[in-house]
């Protein structure tokens, strides 16, 4: 049940209706006539062909509401009118007034309870005239003004609706102006056409003044606008939350931007202990703006707003920082500091201190952006609402909190441990400390990640009053190492429990790639860390490889052909060595890894690499060196391993068939080693053994081929499953820029990119303007540079260096409107789909569009779905059947990536749109 | 809201329990409907904004003082005798020039921000009547509508709300005794202008009589629009007042380009630019966008040594606006001769034949057309596959109530070469559609779908999709259609269309 509201008053010494307000209540004859009205020019309610039904009734809707332990309306009369699906979307109830007022050019207000079982939003329509003598030929009903309500109206409960308005006038009296004579109410501004049915509306309590606030309302954690519209304003919005003096210090919450309001309290806790002095952060683009903080001390569903006289919070008042408001009546904010300005958006909030006493528990917190209003819910002065002013506002929980916090954890097929696999039995950790957890699935099975509940009562349902109990989080199983270990945030480790819910499932084999046997080497040179490779004896007496079966500790043989000297004396042994050799079994996969100036051979299969123990060649849990490769001069290499290489020494690896189950040892003291052809297995790349020696997976080398936008290259790519574009060599030109600029990398002798990266925020394309748009440099790496080339209208070319037209990628549908600075980690991302590629370019986790605005065009957010049809430039044009050049590009399945600047693929980034099995998501 | 209650005096606590039921009987009445139509879908269009959005394609002359000063903003201190047309302005010869274009009206700036008025008012001395020049004395609205007339095309007039050289802006009398005045005077110069154009430019610096000083005042109320358009429609019954005027919505950029979706509809308060190109499909008023682009590579006003865009960037323009549901209002400005320059003129005329040749040939109307579902026929009407093809806007196709979807195919006998199709609703039954896909088959069993990437989502008025999916060489690549299948994937209520071409 929710709790029942009580009286707060918002300020101190103001009253509540001005002297010249203007009331219809209906019980009384305070109006002149009512009838129903519809905008609508070729509505049946104008032709006559409909009369409509509109009637002042006696008050059938007088009960008392349980939240605010009142009636709303206990008055005598109500208006009723019956919404006419016929009717159209500005159908209503006109009033006609017993004395006109004047429109001015101030702000007014209309006030209007409403109780209607449809939840739509409501408008208010002014009917007028102008009063000088040359307007007389106007009847009073030409509509002067049409103020909405910001959001739907709740259904089925008296709603207090206050919408504004204003309208040319003269100022002073006797100058003539506009007067209003009656006014329309339309209930339900909503196309009816799919109703079956109309319905009756109620309407009650109408006011005219110059009040913006609602007389009451029963919402809670109300805001003065639809929660869920979208960001108005592209240039103006909140860009992120935080607290710094809690107990995490500082803790930054970054909004998606997208909206005015977020409701954060079911995934962000801020921390802090009763007594912490705190100073609430905020992230804004925009400037000439305030911050107002919040916390629901008495959690009863509202923020009350009282101020002292000096501006300081009153008593049992929940704001607790404010940076400019002239409610006191004059300028100030919530330290009762005198203020001047008011663009302090880019200045600190007000600190403030949390009560000694403040009890333990989750309490609301919110955090508003607005323009010299410290109401809670927003500004609704009119011309200076919220939505309007780029303000809003974000909810959080705010936990005071003692000293640990207790951990458990659930979970079928496994369990979750601490770092040191300890279970977690009565366990507690220091609260708000990163804390490392480690997955323990049951034999057979593996995980996919956990969830994690932190706050309180986590064992029941999230959200059972007026504030969620806990947060959640998840976590994949791709954020945790390879011992299946996770560190969680410190800001998770918040609330008086903290419940981890592993989720284990079954271990599904790995797909088996089957590569291809690949060319021989012919020198050690051409060895590769990131390869695999077949190693097999030159003499046939079989393939080096690791079999449990025979020997788990030492290095075995299979596919062998040539017995040598003798029969092998195992039976087992015998049989396992004559197996046929499985290129794609990784018990028969090696690396040959130089690292750090030494030799080390490594099986996939055993994960273990080799080193000689006695005579014998086997396996070691350790990262042992070999002590070298040498190359014999006819194709086939040598090991050896252990007591220093030399011609004469005795540790060179050779097969030895006929022993039982050590197939790989040193037989005498002189050189019998084996001499063994490597083959490269061609479809395999890992860099397991160099990881495990402690080195760094190397980026990949940079691809120049891909240089060159032409369609063979393209048409290679289509086919292989993706194409990319690497973009180079970010420069900036005079004012030609997206934002900052710093080169993104430079190519090396051997390929590979030097201080490559991803670029940062502060990065730059090269934007050229010309005639009728603009150009996106490309830089290449070798001669010839490609440019992609926008047109004013948004469409994009992609050219060479000749300028010769290649492609045109036609321009996406227009998506809002983003600012053209502030891109990072921009990423082109090219698809293949039936008969054309598509090209997105992806920043900030949003798809861009291309079609510019006002002076400088270039990317913006959007559905970033462009693609490319044809080639202009005949160079390219494919024959008769293809005279444009690429025309269809049928393409195999799709294997989408995304690539970032360096051609690395990337997993998707971040928030914004994004194909998820080639379909768009919002994320 | 404030979470506060108002105490009415000491009103008592009604008494909970059971609600009582409403003495307030609903009655039962409905209009009649003998020609079965489908429910409008609101917002919907008035009468006079059917009629301007029919116009589709029209020009823009911005003509005056800033012909001869150079300036696209004058301040409103300009000499009388400075406007000095070397020869007798020819509107008639604007109109004949963009009608060869293929537009169908055009707007004539007849006072821009400098305030000089291109006709005799009673409101001012600053107008030809003092230019002492007797080709400047030409009175251009009265010759700009007498000239569309005889040829048959819509007109209307670009009146600046803003008044750089008038003495009382931004007083409260400036609207009724200068503003409202000179919009009744030019609506006495033909009472079927289509369009009144209100630049939504409002105060900044300025002569203002001789205050040089900076005056900014609330675009919200100043000019009293309400009643503007009131008095306006009482003279000029079809007058569409754009921009700041209500009646139309500028496109949000001046680009020459809308969103490919495009609602007609929009919340008359938004001030988004981004939302203006796409509309509100919720929103509660029907707001069409047109967009405002320069067929000249110099500013609105003409300059020396200008260029003009290509044939095939206006066209591409025209594909972007006229064919997603916008109208285009493209402005060719006249030189100091008071002609338009010889080489927009040729410009024009490539681009009427390049529109001619591009969509002159409707191939629809030589096709077979089938539906899967046809609007059961009422007493006057019926709604036919074929009233697609029929070439009359006020027959349409329809489904019946309670299908949203529907697919349309055209059949030829021979396979036909086509780059372009066209829709368009019925507007006065609202926008509806949603969502669309053209594809077409070669060998009649294996579809493929047109347009590209482009989103093929709202209608409207007309909507236009090059197949293959690109507006700046949209002719390129053409299809071999032996038959072209329109499915209507989603819309508000059940779809209608009253023409589908084929080109």
């Amino acid at each position: 049940m929710k709790k029942i509201f009580s009286i707060v008053s918002a300020f101190v010494l103001f009253a509540t209706l001005s002297a010249q307000a203007q009331t219809i209540t209906f019980d009384t004859d305070d109006y002149k006539a009512v009838g129903v009205y519809d905008a609508w020019e070729g509505s049946p309610f104008r032709t006559g062909e409909l009369k409509g039904n509109a009637a002042v009734v006696n008050n059938h809707l007088n009960q008392v509401d349980e939240v605010l332990g009142a009636a709303p309306d206990p008055s005598a009369k109500i208006l009723a009118v019956q919404r006419s699906r016929f009717g159209g979307n500005l159908f209503g109830v006109r009033i006609d007034l017993k004395e006109p007022f004047r429109l001015t050019k101030n702000n007014r207000y209309a006030h209007v309870m409403i109780n209607k079982p449809v939840e739509s939003r409501v408008m208010v329509i002014g009917l007028g005239k102008r009063t000088e003598e040359a307007w007389s030929w106007q009847d009073g009903t030409a509509e002067q003004f049409w103020a909405i309500s910001a959001g739907p109206v709740a259904a089925n409960k008296w709603v207090d609706v206050v919408v504004g308005f204003n309208g040319f006038s003269y100022a002073d009296t006797g100058k003539g102006g506009i007067d209003i004579y009656s006014l329309v109410i339309v209930p339900d501004v909503r196309s009816a056409h799919a109703d079956a049915a109309d319905f009756a509306c109620y309407i009650d309590e109408i006011v005219i003044d110059d009040s913006n606030e609602t007389r009451f309302s029963t919402e809670t954690y109300a805001v003065s606008f639809d929660k869920s519209v979208g960001n108005q304003r592209s240039d103006r919005f909140m860009t992120s939350v935080g607290l710094t003096g809690g107990t995490i210090s500082p803790q930054t919450k970054t909004l998606t931007k997208d909206h005015h309001y977020y409701d954060l309290t079911t995934t962000t806790i801020f921390s802090a202990k009763p007594g912490d002095t705190l100073t609430p952060t905020y992230g804004y683009n925009g400037n000439w703006m305030n911050t107002d903080t919040y916390i629901d001390f008495g959690n009863d569903g509202k923020f009350s707003f009282g101020v002292n006289a000096d501006g300081t919070p009153g008593e049992g008042s929940d704001i607790v920082s404010y940076q400019y408001s002239d409610a006191t009546g004059s300028f100030r904010n919530s330290l009762g500091e005198n203020v001047s300005g008011g663009n302090l958006i880019g200045s600190a909030s007000p600190s403030f201190t949390l009560p000694a006493e403040m009890a333990t528990g989750l309490y609301r917190m919110r955090y508003k952006v607005d323009w010299n209003c410290i109401d809670p819910a927003g500004n609704t002065a009119s011309g200076n609402e919220i939505l309007h002013n780029g303000g809003g506002i974000v909810d959080v929980l705010l936990d005071i909190h003692g000293d640990e916090v207790k951990v458990s954890q659930g979970a079928l097929n496994g369990e979750v441990l601490d770092a040191e696999g300890n279970h977690f039995d009565n366990y507690t950790t220091a609260y708000g400390q990163p804390f490392t957890i480690k997955m323990d699935p049951a034999p057979g099975f593996t995980f996919s990640g956990v969830i994690v509940k932190s706050g309180y009562n986590v064992d029941g349902e999230q959200i059972t009053g007026l504030n969620p109990n806990y947060i959640i989080n998840e976590f994949p199983a791709k954020k945790f190492d390879s011992e299946g270990c996770l560190t969680l945030p410190a800001d998770v480790m918040v609330g008086g429990e903290v419940y981890i819910e592993g989720l284990f499932m079954e271990k599904k084999d790995e797909p088996v790639v089957d590569p291809t046997m690949g060319k021989e080497l012919t020198s050690l040179a051409e060895l590769d860390n990131g390869k695999v490779y077949a190693i097999h004896s030159s003499n046939d007496e079989g393939y080096l490889c690791y079999n449990e079966d025979v020997n788990g500790s030492y290095l075995s043989i299979v596919g062998v052909k040539n017995d040598g000297s003798g029969a092998v004396a195992d039976a087992a042994a015998k049989e396992a060595y004559h197996a046929e050799y499985e290129k794609s079994s990784p018990s028969g996969q090696w690396q040959i890894v130089l690292f750090e100036d030494n030799y080390y051979l490594y099986n996939l299969g055993a994960k273990q690499f080799v080193t000689r123990e006695n005579r014998d060649y086997l396996f070691s849990e350790d990262t042992p060196a070999l002590d070298g490769i040498r190359e014999n001069g006819d194709g086939t290499f040598s090991f050896h391993a252990g007591g220093g290489m030399s011609d004469n020494s005795t540790y060179w690896a050779c097969i030895v068939t006929n022993e039982a189950r050590t197939a790989v040892r040193n037989w005498t003291w002189n050189d019998h080693g084996s001499t063994f052809v490597i083959n490269e297995l061609e479809g395999l790349t890992t860099y397991e053994a160099l990881v495990k020696l402690g080195g760094e997976e190397p980026k990949p080398q940079y691809d120049t081929t891909t240089k060159y936008f032409n369609a063979d290259q393209l048409r290679a790519e289509a086919a292989a499953g993706y194409a990319r574009i690497g973009i180079l060599g970010v420069t900036r030109t005079g004012n030609n820029y997206i934002t900052g600029a710093t080169p993104l990398g430079t190519v090396s002798e051997d390929n590979t990119l030097e201080g490559a990266r991803a670029p940062e925020a502060s990065e730059v394309l090269e934007v050229i303007p010309t005639e009728g748009g603009y150009l996106l440099r490309l830089e290449s790496l070798e001669e010839g540079e490609g440019y992609l080339s926008c047109a004013a209208g948004g469409n994009f070319s992609l050219v060479d260096a000749e300028n010769a037209n290649v492609w045109e990628i036609a321009g996406p549908e227009d998506e809002n409107y983003g600012s053209i600075s502030g891109f990072d980690d921009l990423y082109v991302d090219i698809e293949k789909e039936v008969n054309e590629l598509m090209v997105r370019f992806i920043s900030n986790g949003q798809y861009m569009n291309g079609q510019g605005n006002g002076s400088i065009g270039g990317l913006r957010p959007g559905t970033g779905a462009w693609s490319f049809n044809y080639i202009y430039n005949a160079n390219y044009a494919g024959g008769e059947d293809d005279p444009v050049g690429i025309g269809t590009v049928l393409a195999p399945e799709a294997t989408r990536g995304i690539f970032s600047l360096q051609g690395i693929r990337v997993p998707g980034n971040g928030r914004g749109i994004r194909i998820v099995d080639g379909k768009k998501v919002l994320k | 809201m404030s979470h506060k209650i108002l105490l009415w005096g000491l009103a008592a606590l009604a008494a909970s329990g059971m609600k009582a039921q409403s003495e307030f009987t609903l009655i039962n009445e409905a209009p009649a409907n003998p020609d079965n139509e489908p429910v409008a879908v609101q917002p919907v269009p008035t009468e006079r904004q059917i009629l301007w959005n029919e116009t589709e394609f029209y020009g823009f002359f911005h003509y005056g003082m800033n012909t001869f000063t150079g300036q696209e903003w004058g301040y409103g201190n300009e000499k009388e005798s400075t406007y000095a047309p070397t020869q007798m302005p020819n509107p008639e010869q604007w109109l004949t020039a963009i009608k060869a274009a293929g537009m169908k009206g055009g707007i004539a700036v007849v006072k821009h921000h400098d305030g000089f008025c291109l006709w005799p008012t009673s409101t001012t001395t600053h107008s030809i009547a003092n230019c002492g020049n007797t080709n400047g004395q030409a009175n251009i609205p009265e010759l700009f509508g007498k000239a569309a007339q005889k040829l048959g095309m819509k007109y209307g007039f670009y009146i600046s709300p803003w008044d750089r050289n008038s003495g009382l802006y931004g007083e409260d009398n400036y609207v009724t005794d200068v503003f409202l005045k000179q919009c009744e005077e030019l609506a006495k110069y033909g009472d079927d202008q289509f369009e009144m154009w209100f630049d939504g430019a409002n105060g900044g610096d300025g002569y203002y009589g001789g205050k040089s000083k900076t005056i900014n005042i609330d675009a919200s109320y100043y000019y009293d629009v309400p009643n503007l358009r009131d008095r306006v429609h009482r003279i000029c019954k079809n007058c569409v007042m754009w921009g700041v005027g209500g009646e139309a919505r500028w496109i949000g950029n001046e680009q020459g380009y809308a969103g490919e979706t495009n609602w007609a509809m929009l919340d008359k308060s938004t001030s988004s630019n981004a939302i203006r190109q796409t509309g509100q499909e919720e929103g509660w008023q029907w707001n069409p966008g047109e967009s405002d682009a320069k067929a000249t590579t110099g500013g609105w006003f003409w300059h020396n040594g200008e260029g003009v865009l290509s044939a095939e960037r206006l066209f591409q323009m025209y594909l972007e606006t006229v064919g997603r549901n916008a109208t285009l209002i493209l402005n060719c400005p006249p030189d100091k001769t008071g002609h338009l320059p010889a080489a927009t003129v040729n410009r024009l005329a490539e681009l009427g034949e390049m529109m001619q040749t591009r969509l002159g040939n409707d191939l629809a109307k030589k096709a077979q057309v089938t539906v899967s579902e046809e609007r059961t026929a009422g007493g006057a009407r019926t709604y036919a596959a074929t009233n697609l093809t029929d070439g009359e806007k006020d027959t349409y196709w329809a489904t019946n109530d309670g299908t949203n979807t529907a697919t349309i195919e055209f059949t030829w006998d021979e396979p036909q070469d086509i780059r372009y199709i066209m829709l368009q609703e019925p507007i006065r039954l609202g926008q509806r559609i949603e969502k669309f896909k053209v594809e077409y088959t070669t060998d009649g069993s294996s579809w493929k779908k047109l347009g590209g990437a482009v989103q093929t989502t709202t209608v409207g008025y007309k909507r236009i999709l090059p197949l293959n999916g690109s507006t700046s060489n949209s002719y390129s690549k053409s299809y071999s259609a032996k038959a072209v299948r329109v499915t209507i994937e989603s819309s508000r209520s059940c779809p209608a269309l009253h023409t589908i071409s084929i080109y």
